[in-house]
């Protein structure tokens, strides 16, 4: 994947500075040989859609989707349970006046009780939802839609999704779960935060294309 | 080993505990406070329910480096608190208590959520103390004194 | 099990204090009774009466308090209010004076019936109802005499109101102020009870005594107790049962700051790895930075799967005959499409009272004292003496409030106990407090055994069954306790069966038997016992019958009925009136389920309403129907069902099983074992109590065995499936 990375952002580069020339020079252009366009959209588009697919595969990792739920309550564990002692997303999504996240959930996480932490500890709106009310989780091609949903992703174009991939608290906490109940520590999604924004931003700068549905 | 400085029901408390201490323990332990108690320590009974910062909170889960300067307050200082006091006497008139371990958990969840609502509806009370375990089951009092508190409160 | 008091010590003389004060210490009068104690007699038998000095019941102090000792846990089910109601009913003590404290282990404590101090089977006001009327009775009649001395009359001319006594010519005198002089009166042979009209408190709902310090935090219950110089305890145990330790690296747990000693103890199964520390935490963390490897090689690991095929096919044969009443071959009578053979499937169940288990001991050499929220004390208390060398009087047991026990605190090996005093008796002379926490606890065993039932039904032209022939498959509970004379007769075990064997359905050809493996998993009593499965069996069974043969299930059931099931008839005819209004009027999607049950002859009927939320039964409304006798405090009598119609519903919970799995237990704190929250027990509970002048039988166990059944039918009326394994996973 690595391997990938560097070889996405040296096409990357390239095409950007190819697209800005061309932009420029066709400005004016009514007749030219346009066979070149297919080709780089094309490579554009394959090397956005398989970062968005490494995007994918950390949305769906539980440290994410746990918080990304269709019902009222969030889930834990890598079996993506129902969360226990019957917390509920609340008007919202902090929980309820009694038994709000804050409840067990401190800015930080709490390693000696087992409990995960980060700032400002709450669910995703129903919005942003990457499962459907039977939990189970959404196909590539509907995260995809829903996260570039801008009526439903907070307004946020590529750049303000990539901010939030590389900024926000609790996506962050992701990458630095801490340790269960058990003492174990929590299983990483399959990129590390680095790779993740990486990832992002080369989907972004593809201009965030999403697959389609089988 | 470290020091903190804890506000415990207005009270400046100083301890010493190791960082990773459940506030519970240094309640119950360092300050001799046993109305708070333990039930499970996973939070997932609600019997070690303190207000932090005004917040229910499951003092199990938190450990005392984690608490900074929030103004920490327990089932103790419940009788000096006008909603408190309200429940309290509401949960002795409607003889809601069996064994009575979980009812200091339930008492603080149960205030927190009138602080907060002062008219809540079945489902609130529902919801706000879905997560009060209760093993003698007195679910039903509980109910009853709730919405008896909140009629006396308006 | 004397000891001097001087005045100095009064002051540390609170409700743990096992001597009391003399009469001539601090004024006042003491009244014994010392019952002559058979080992396990007959219910229905009278106790023999004594009078003994000087141990106390009644403490009336020169102030007017009237302390009573409650020779009972009180662990929720509210007895010690509804006891010293008793007594202070028949004494005429003025209510608002009275105060209450749990008695120590003494012999004068024991249960008048069985002859041991403990709780259970629902007994406490059944087999101390007339105990603490005498009690009562004997201090008012010592009262009336000092006064009838002082004024030189004859206690015919006294009467007796609030703590007064009232003579003639206007004179009156307080209990208060004729203490002293009582004391010195004979106690009387015999005494005059009250007459039902009499009764002031017994009846009445009565609020209970202790509510107050339970709501500020303020009462001490076992795991709260902070002795001077206390240490706190914990135990590794193996992760199988009866495992033993093999070899422990210790080096990093003693590196914990505040760990005072690590050492292996022996269980009463296998052996341990004892952790004394200066706190809960430290204890913990120490704990959890052991490294055991546990020889797991001599025991059998239970597996619930391989547990449940074995059950199976156990069930499919004869077992030990508990009843055969009528024609065993009568089943063959009948034809194939009029026979029904089901089977049903029961887990483990953990009691999980909302106080871990715990224990406090200080090992002083030639005494100890302990204290311990304590189901069971005099075999509590005999277990310490043992592991300590000393004997049961050498050991002063405080009965601390508990919080929930449910069966759990009455254990035959007193394991938890025996863990502190081997500890205790490595630390001579330092209290310490020896904690389980909620992982040991789930993890722990003593569980309701899990059961398999295999019935099969011969149903005759009316729908009603003809024949009946029924096995069971589980682990004996009294087997190898000192219990099982008593309890385990021709291989049954009574607490396995009870529920089906007593039925008072009139079924003719009725045969019951019961299979009782040998499984390395300790069990124990649950709240109810036999009934919890049994009950839920015949229960939907019933229902079952009735639905296939078109008629109502409350009619049925009356139909069914033995005639002489008088108590059941007029609980199921209260239940019947009492829910009349609703059951006919019920919202689209919900349904009616109905139940009927005795149990410590107590008879439940029990009608819910309930609909499918989320997957889930949602119990709107329960009505109970209950002939208990005289009921002593109503009040009481509504909270026990209320609650315990809650903790039945601990059966159904999705995730409410204990599994084991290749020896281990799978679940380990109520996210894995989850008992039920708010939301799943009943929303409102009403009871009727149908007004009765027998015995007074007990509330405590007789409101478990309805609800699940009732809740399981409304279900089937919903869904149209039967549900045959508990707990209930999915609809």
């Amino acid at each position: 994947m690595r391997a990938n990375n560097l070889t996405l952002r040296a096409t990357v580069v390239i095409l950007i500075a190819w697209g800005t020339w061309s932009a420029l020079t066709l400005a004016g252009a009514a007749e030219q040989d346009e066979s070149w366009k297919s080709k780089v959209v094309a490579s554009t588009r394959a090397d956005g859609l398989a970062a968005w697919q490494q995007v994918y595969s950390v949305l769906t990792h539980p440290r994410c989707i746990n918080c990304h739920t269709a019902t009222n309550y969030p889930q834990q564990g890598d079996d993506r349970h129902r969360h226990f002692a019957n917390v509920v997303r609340g008007p919202t999504g902090e929980g309820v006046a009694a038994l709000q996240c804050v409840t067990c959930h401190q800015e930080a996480n709490a390693d000696s009780t087992g409990v995960p932490g980060a700032h400002d500890w709450h669910l995703a709106p129903l919005s942003m939802k990457w499962q459907d009310p039977n939990d189970k989780i959404l196909s590539s091609a509907d995260v995809c839609k829903a996260v570039t949903d801008r009526s439903k992703n907070n307004n946020l174009d590529g750049a303000g999704l990539l901010k939030h991939h590389e900024k926000e608290a609790l996506v962050l906490w992701a990458f630095q779960p801490g340790r269960g109940i058990d003492g174990s520590m929590r299983t990483l999604p399959p990129l590390n935060h680095e790779q993740f924004v990486a990832a992002t931003r080369a989907w972004v700068e593809a201009g965030t294309p999403c697959p389609q549905n089988p | 080993m470290k020091t903190y400085k804890l506000t415990v029901n207005g009270e400046l408390r100083e301890v010493i505990a190791d960082p990773g201490t459940p506030l519970l323990w240094v309640l119950r332990e360092e300050l001799k406070m046993t109305g708070t108690k333990y039930g499970c320590g996973i939070g997932a009974c609600g019997a070690c329910t303190v207000h932090l910062a005004g917040v229910a909170t499951r003092s199990c889960t938190v450990p005392v480096s984690l608490v900074g300067n929030r103004p920490i307050v327990t089932i103790e200082a419940m009788a000096e608190d006008p909603i408190g006091r309200v429940v309290q006497d509401a949960w002795v008139l409607h003889d809601v208590v069996q064994c009575g371990y979980c009812h200091s958990g339930q008492i603080m969840t149960a205030v927190a959520l009138l602080k907060s609502m002062p008219n809540p509806t079945e489902t609130d009370i529902e919801e706000s103390m879905g997560g009060n375990l209760c093993r003698c089951g007195t679910y039903v009092r509980i109910r009853e004194a709730i919405k008896a508190a909140a009629q006396q409160l308006k | 099990m004397t000891a001097t008091v001087n005045s100095a010590n009064r002051l540390q003389l609170t409700r743990r204090s096992f001597i009391r004060v003399s009469a001539a210490a601090a004024g006042g009068l003491l009244v014994s009774l010392y019952l002559d104690l058979p080992l396990i007699a007959q219910e229905s038998a009278k106790p023999k009466l004594q009078v003994y000095p000087p141990d106390a019941f009644v403490h009336i102090k020169p102030d007017g308090t009237v302390l009573i000792t409650v020779n009972r846990l009180e662990f929720g089910q509210g007895v010690q209010t509804s006891l010293p109601m008793v007594l202070a009913d028949e004494l005429d003590a003025d209510w608002s004076q009275v105060r209450t404290e749990l008695a120590p282990a003494a012999d004068i404590y024991k249960d008048p019936l069985f002859g041991i101090q403990f709780v259970g089977g629902s007994n406490s006001i059944a087999h101390s109802f007339e105990q603490y009327r005498e009690l009562g009775a004997r201090t008012r009649a010592m009262l009336v005499a000092a006064a009838a001395d002082l004024w030189k009359t004859s206690p015919s001319q006294c009467r007796t109101e609030a703590s007064v006594v009232y003579g003639p010519g206007g004179k009156s005198a307080t209990y208060g102020q004729l203490a002293e002089a009582a004391a010195k009166q004979p106690i009387p042979a015999t005494v005059q009870l009250k007459n039902r009209p009499q009764f002031r408190l017994v009846g009445k709902r009565v609020p209970r005594l202790d509510s107050r310090p339970k709501c500020d935090g303020s009462l001490k219950f076992g795991l709260d107790l902070d002795i001077p110089g206390m240490k706190i305890a914990m135990v590794a145990h193996p992760p199988v049962f009866g495992g033993r330790v093999k070899s422990l690296d210790d080096k990093t747990a003693r590196g914990v700051e505040g760990v005072l000693d690590v050492f292996e103890i022996p269980l009463v199964k296998g052996t341990g790895v004892a952790i004394v520390a200066d706190k809960f935490w430290t204890a913990k963390q120490a704990r959890d930075r052991l490294k055991v490897e546990w020889d797991l090689s001599a025991v059998e690991h239970a597996d619930s799967t391989q547990l449940s095929a074995k059950y199976k096919e156990l069930a499919r044969t004869p077992g030990n005959v508990a009843v055969s009443r009528g024609d065993e071959k009568a089943m063959d009578a009948v034809t194939p499409g009029n026979r029904m053979v089901v089977e049903y499937e029961f887990p483990y169940l953990a009691h999980t009272p909302m106080e871990p288990l715990n224990t406090t001991i200080r090992y002083d050499g030639d005494r100890a004292e302990a204290w311990v929220g304590s189901q069971f004390q005099t075999v509590d208390q005999m277990a310490i003496a043992e592991v300590l060398s000393l004997r049961p009087e050498q050991v002063t047991f405080h009965t601390e409030m508990a919080g929930g026990g449910f069966g759990r605190r009455a254990v035959s090996d007193s394991h938890v106990q025996r863990e502190a005093a081997a500890i205790a008796k490595r630390l001579r002379g330092v209290p310490v407090k020896l904690v389980w926490t909620r992982e040991d606890d789930v993890r722990g065993g003593y569980y309701r055994p899990m059961h398999v039932h295999r019935v099969e039904i011969g149903i005759g032209p009316d729908g009603m069954p003809a024949a009946w022939r029924h096995v069971i498959v589980g682990q004996s509970i009294l087997a190898g306790t000192p219990f099982a004379a008593m309890m385990v007769k021709n291989g049954v075990d009574e607490t396995a069966v009870e529920g089906a064997v007593g039925t008072h359905y009139n079924i003719p050809n009725f045969h019951v038997s019961v299979h009782h493996p040998t499984i390395n998993v300790p069990v124990l009593w649950w709240r109810s016992v036999g009934h919890t499965h049994n009950a839920f069996v015949m229960e939907t069974l019933i229902d079952e019958l009735a639905t296939r043969a078109r008629i109502n299930p409350i009619v049925y059931r009356r139909k069914l009925l033995k005639a002489d099931a008088g108590k059941l008839r007029r609980a199921l005819d209260l239940m019947d009136e009492k829910s009349a209004s609703w059951r006919t009027t019920l919202p689209k999607g919900h349904a009616l389920g109905v139940s009927c049950h005795e149990s410590f002859g107590t008879a439940v009927a029990c009608a819910v309403d309930v609909s499918i939320e989320n997957n889930r039964p949602k119990i709107h409304r329960v009505t109970i129907g209950v002939d208990p006798g005289i009921a002593v405090n109503p009040l009481t009598i509504e909270s026990q069902f209320q609650g315990g119609s809650a903790f039945g519903v601990s059966q159904l919970m999705a995730k409410g099983a204990i599994t084991l799995k290749d020896g281990r237990v799978e679940q380990r704190n109520f996210d894995s074992y989850t008992p039920p929250y708010i939301n799943d027990a009943p929303i409102a509970v009403d009871v009727h109590i149908v007004p009765n002048s027998e015995q007074p039988t007990g509330c405590g166990e007789p409101p478990v065995p309805v609800i699940s059944p009732a809740v399981v039918n409304a279900l089937a009326a919903l869904t149209g499936r039967r549900y045959r394994s508990l707990p209930l996973v999915s609809l």
